[in-house]
């Protein structure tokens, strides 16, 4: 598989240079918590912040509130608001995947009453997919969507649902007959009907952004069903693929690497120079790779395999980050000390094992990396 | 601004691969190795097509191209095991070149490139001493060496054949790579400006070669696992197998695009950070490619009559050629250190000049 080496263009880094002015000024250091990447916390003001200035939705149709952008575009957004383990919870899982998700299976009622929303940064979205017994085995969820008259009812339970405790809305895929594949069906949830009950479960490090879903007798209109009856398995798959091949999946250790990066044991040892060394010329070529996918949906491909190859192997770097800080680091973190850089530490130490099996484990990134090889049977090498 | 890198002519990269995919099989790259020498008739046929002098400068004796151009050949070369020392061969005439010595005819080959080891001193319009691991040395009809005059100065001295003897050495891909022992003879010699540049082009084209090496591992394995039954069907349904497979597409997909970029900075007369970076992706890869193609293939790939030793013993070769990757990672770190930040350093265009300090 060959990606095609590419660069940013003149309009690309004026807008990565005017997103670091406006970082520069709406997060200071010292104003904030630097997180883990994409587990950021929910920060409701900033991502409205963020949709004011234009940098949410950004791929979004014009008429539906959002500006017509690219992925590379989105892309540089950001890159910018993770190195800086900026507070994108709220808004994360909308502006990667419910957003265009809905913009490409969405009804004109189902965009017009979404898609402003998500670029205003005012909508939250979470995922609900997995199900207490369907796991990576995705086709076997039971959840099921009963037709009624104008609508369904559905009964059943889903899991591991990062951030709905504050998300507005959940994407969520239902049975709505048993076969495997042609009998599931996406929805838009809104989080506050009736019959929808969302609890917390304590994350490994204490946190309570885990949550699972318990449908009882749950009415929803059949306006917020997403796209055709028996749709939701291809839908959800293109949806992996916004979600599988971006910068988040490299990025999630970077603010612990800039901290770090700055101590002066690394400065003094040419041993710690090198591993340090190791990781940012990874980096630079994860970076090198998610820009490659980005123009490649840019120019209206759809690079589900080039996704799944990248993540398998990013995630393992990210979580090798960690362990080669933790290394250095010469003792155990503590979750409760006075410095938030070790604070931090303890906290990656603890979640790092999640990056590799969250948005599917690496174990079905290398099934769907080999179908997908297999396919083009060599082609583009 | 064009966003895409620059690419390497298209025709051109086609008669690259019909021409090393035809001549460079398996058989005659044994052959070569079983006699320990140049194989010449298949020198003559790359002459033929004046591939040994791509990317040289039409006034220099050479066809010109562009860097994506010689980073194509070096790819492709070094893809079927190429028994003939091109990369040393381009770098010497590049020397020559560049040090304004004009052409000599013939394979070259080359010396002083290794930051760390240094090449005996031109004093006195003299050249003394005994230099290893000079590929192509026996055979060549000069040896280019990049070294310094007794007033420190970089020079490029051009030692003909008649002016050194060889003491055979080989190298762990089987490739003859003798020890010159320099008699003091005629020398032609020049200064040459900007020695960094040269050392990271040189750089540049190594990691093409490495590049090219993990991109055929990945081919002949995922060919081999889909080929091999064991328990009924193939080897490579087996998903402890396609961890290997997987691997190696990684390693060949990582590796193409970092020199593809790093190429383009060169290009665009910088490169610093992008070469080192590349270096130590692309050593990282190639040592994890080695690894899964040998385990995915099993007894078969330990065997000399099955040609995954013939590329594996050249990633070897390749891998600390002029360096150790440990080094280059510390080059990054150091850089990385002095940058503003990890994150703007890794979003830099190479267009944006060397690192601020």
């Amino acid at each position: 598989m060959r990606l095609q080496a590419t660069e940013l263009t003149g309009a690309e880094r004026d807008l990565q240079s005017d997103v670091r002015s406006w970082l520069d000024e709406r997060l200071p250091p010292g104003s904030y918590l630097p997180a883990l990447g994409m587990g950021a916390p929910a920060d409701p003001d900033f991502s409205r912040d963020l949709g004011a200035r234009g940098w949410l939705g950004m791929s979004l149709p014009v008429e539906y509130g959002g500006h017509g952008r690219t992925a590379v575009d989105r892309l540089i957004v950001v890159e910018e608001l993770l190195a800086r383990g900026a507070p994108v919870g709220y808004h994360w899982v909308a502006d990667r995947q419910s957003g265009p998700s809905i913009a490409a299976n969405g009804t004109d009622f189902q965009k017009r009453e979404i898609l402003p929303g998500i670029a205003s940064g005012e909508l939250s979205f979470s995922i609900g997919m997995s199900e207490p017994d369907s796991g990576s085995d995705l086709a076997s969820v039971r959840t099921r969507a009963e037709r009624v008259a104008d609508g369904w009812v559905v009964n059943g339970a889903k899991i591991w649902t990062t951030g709905a405790h504050h998300s507005t809305h959940i994407l969520s895929l239902f049975r709505t007959s048993e076969d495997r594949h042609t009998g599931l069906t996406q929805f838009i949830v809104p989080a506050d009907t009736p019959g929808l009950t969302i609890s917390p479960i304590e994350f490994i490090d204490g946190t309570r952004d885990f949550c699972e879903l318990a449908f009882v007798d749950m009415f929803i209109s059949d306006e917020w069903r997403l796209g055709e009856v028996g749709s939701g398995w291809g839908q959800n798959t293109g949806e992996l693929a916004l979600e599988r091949g971006g910068v988040d999946r490299w990025m999630s250790a970077m603010s612990l690497l800039e901290t770090w990066a700055t101590r002066e044991a690394v400065q003094a040892s040419a041993s710690v120079a090198a591993d340090l060394g190791s990781i940012v010329a990874r980096c630079w070529a994860f970076r090198g790779m998610s820009l490659a996918v980005a123009r490649m949906v840019d120019d209206g491909q759809s690079p589900v395999t080039e996704a799944a190859l990248i993540k398998e192997m990013a995630t393992r770097f990210e979580q090798e980050c960690v362990e080669i800080v933790a290394r250095h680091f010469g003792r155990t973190p503590r979750p409760d000390a006075e410095d938030p850089a070790e604070r931090l530490l303890a906290t990656a130490v603890q979640v790092a094992p999640s990056w590799t099996i969250r948005g599917g484990t690496n174990e079905i990134l290398r099934s769907v990396i080999t179908k997908g090889l297999r396919t083009r049977g060599g082609e583009g090498r | 601004m064009n966003r895409d890198t620059v690419r390497a002519d298209e025709e051109l990269v086609e008669l690259l691969e019909d021409f090393f995919a035809r001549e460079v099989t398996p058989d005659v790259v044994e052959a070569a190795e079983r006699r320990q020498a140049l194989p010449a008739s298949l020198w003559e046929r790359a002459c033929a097509v004046q591939i040994p002098w791509i990317g040289i400068r039409e006034e220099d004796g050479g066809v010109g191209g562009t860097i994506a151009d010689v980073v194509a050949l070096m790819h492709h070369a070094a893809s079927r095991a190429t028994p003939l020392p091109l990369l040393e061969h381009h770098l010497a005439a590049t020397l020559v070149s560049r040090a304004g010595l004009g052409s000599v005819d013939g394979l070259l080959a080359v010396a002083g490139l290794s930051p760390r080891e240094d090449a005996p001193l031109v004093v006195g319009g003299s050249l003394e001493g005994r230099i290893a691991d000079v590929a192509g040395a026996a055979d060549a009809a000069a040896v280019a060496v990049l070294t310094h005059d007794g007033a420190g100065q970089d020079v490029v001295a051009v030692v003909r054949r008649a002016s050194y003897d060889v003491e055979p050495a080989t190298r762990i891909d089987g490739t003859p790579a003798p020890t010159v022992v320099l008699s003091g003879g005629a020398l032609t010699v020049n200064r040459i400006e900007d020695r960094a540049a040269v050392q990271r082009y040189a750089e540049l084209l190594r990691c093409s070669a490495l590049a090219g090496l993990i991109g055929a591992l990945d081919d002949l394995t995922s060919g081999y696992v889909a080929q091999r039954h064991q328990f009924g069907k193939p080897v490579g349904a087996f998903q402890a197998v396609q961890i290997h497979t997987v691997t190696l597409a990684q390693a060949a997909s990582v590796s193409a695009l970092v020199v593809d970029r790093a190429a383009h900075a060169v290009a665009l007369g910088a490169g610093d950070f992008e070469v080192a970076a590349a270096s130590v992706v692309v050593a990282q890869h190639a040592a994890l490619a080695v690894a899964a193609a040998h385990q995915a293939h099993g007894a078969i790939g330990m065997t000399r009559e099955y040609p995954l030793q013939q590329l594996t013993r050249r990633v070897h070769v390749l891998r600390q050629l002029w360096g150790s990757s440990a080094e280059t990672a510390e080059l990054v770190g150091r850089t990385a250190l002095a940058a503003p930040s990890l994150a703007e350093l890794v979003a830099r265009h190479p267009e944006e000049g060397p690192i601020p300090r």
